[in-house]
């Protein structure tokens, strides 16, 4: 059984179609990238999963049930940080469990724990502004995990930061998510991103956007970004994306 | 110089000064209570606003002591026509800095709330009230100078028997220089000193998080 099911999903702004003939299944546990060329759609179509949007014509389904409004399955986690610059580190993480009135016991257990799993136990009460670009994202990868969402959605959440505090996030991101199995859909414009952290990659076009190509990701992880069949996918990718 | 500062502590013109200090509690107290309800009030629905905006503009283009013939006719002479110009006048300050910041609450902070499930009285608590309190406190500040100044104004034309404004209307018929500079000199001060003692440090309380931002 799919957790999110798209079929034939248009969408369409005034005269502009933004997405044509979309069709993609995630199951439980999968994690999916979604690579393509600026302006071909894919944030948007992160926005439809969430429920922020509607689509033009089509089904989208998550566990079954049509997508109406924010969907409380999924948590986003966002380019630019998001955190609330008001909050501390620690209070930005517990913005979930406020809102759902967790006790405040378990809450701030949580909470301890989300920052040990990043690395910001010495950061809790620190402002956003105060620390690192790659803190913040880690920041807000513990906030949406705390949550324990069954789907979470990553639009381009390293695209903002230098090389190297990428590579740390990727591997952070994958050991955060290894333990639950939660279904991930990552949207990039970093090939190797995908190809590291992805268990099937979708390529999109853009004008209108649409999926041109999919591979699957068949390495084991962790995966070695030098091996022979990680270098030749990327290749191949790429060379998709640009032909 | 010397008179000006036995003047000053004597018990008549604290008494005057008093009383013009009341009236800026009453009616700017009264500003800033109508213009939160007001605010928040239109700040989800974009119709609302941008008939509240207009509102706004039009009432902060009149001088805020023109009004005074007009309520004389209706409130009559006294303390409910000079209040009246008080809460006029600091209104339109604080109104735009609410409505301003609704339209700058960032997108994507208040659709993380809503997937985490927040309602509307969450979101507005968590997302809402806290994103426009810097540009509240900027408004509330502009709006205090502006109450001030239409307060003083207004005694002086309004028809009271008390406060500053009169004090210095009275001081320059009875051709008392002193008198005159003293009550120019006290207007100046008090109203710095309510910036000073009461704002700036409610917005240090209130803008803690920002502290070694370039802006404190």
């Amino acid at each position: 059984m799919g957790v999110i099911k798209i079929s034939n999903l248009y969408k369409k702004n005034k005269e502009l179609n933004v997405l044509e003939n979309i069709s993609i299944t995630v199951q439980e546990g999968e994690f999916i990238a979604i690579v393509g060329p600026s302006g071909c759609g894919k944030s948007t179509l992160l926005k439809l999963i969430a429920g922020f949007e509607k689509p033009t014509t089509g089904d989208l389904e998550v566990f079954g049930h049509s997508v109406v409004g924010p969907n409380k399955q999924c948590m986003l986690v966002f380019q630019e940080h998001t955190l609330y610059p008001w909050r501390s580190v620690a209070e930005n993480i517990a913005l979930g469990p406020e809102i759902q009135r967790w006790a405040k016991s378990k809450r701030a257990k949580k909470v301890q724990d989300m920052l040990v799993a990043v690395g910001l136990e010495d950061f809790a009460d620190y402002y956003p502004h105060q620390i690192s670009g790659g803190m913040c994202q880690r920041a807000s990868l513990a906030r949406a995990f705390i949550m324990e969402p069954n789907i979470l959605l990553l639009d381009e959440p390293f695209g903002a930061l230098d090389a190297l505090t990428r590579l740390e996030l990727q591997e952070q991101l994958l050991r955060l998510w290894e333990g639950t199995k939660r279904s991930v859909v990552l949207i990039t414009h970093d090939v190797e991103e995908a190809v590291f952290l992805a268990d099937r990659i979708l390529v999109m076009g853009s004008l209108p956007g649409r999926v041109i190509k999919e591979y699957h990701v068949d390495l084991a992880r962790v995966r070695n970004r030098s091996g022979a069949r990680f270098t030749e996918l990327k290749e191949e990718i790429l060379n998709s994306l640009i032909g | 110089m010397s008179r000006l500062f036995t003047d000053a502590f004597s018990a008549k013109f604290v008494d005057t000064a008093t009383s013009s200090l009341y009236r800026l509690v009453v009616g700017y107290g009264i500003s800033i209570c109508l213009a939160l309800v007001l605010g928040l009030l239109a700040a989800p629905i974009s119709l609302a606003r941008s008939y509240l905006r207009a509102l706004a503009g039009i009432v902060q283009s009149v001088p805020p002591i023109a009004w005074t013939p007009f309520l004389v006719l209706i409130l009559g002479f006294g303390e409910r026509s000079v209040l009246t110009v008080v809460v006029i006048a600091g209104l339109s300050p604080i109104v735009l800095s609410i409505l301003n910041a609704t339209e700058g609450v960032s997108l994507n902070r208040l659709r993380l709330a809503q997937l985490f499930g927040a309602n509307r009285l969450q979101l507005t608590l968590k997302v809402y009230v806290p994103e426009i309190i810097p540009d509240l406190l900027t408004g509330i500040q502009i709006g205090l100078g502006n109450a001030w100044r239409s307060l003083i104004a207004a005694e002086m034309v309004g028809g009271v028997n008390r406060g500053l404004g009169w004090s210095l209307t009275f001081s320059s018929e009875i051709a008392d220089m002193a008198g005159v500079i003293m009550g120019i000199v006290v207007i100046g001060a008090l109203a710095t000193l309510i910036d000073r003692l009461i704002l700036q440090s409610l917005s240090k309380r209130l803008l803690k998080w920002r502290e070694d931002h370039g802006s404190n």
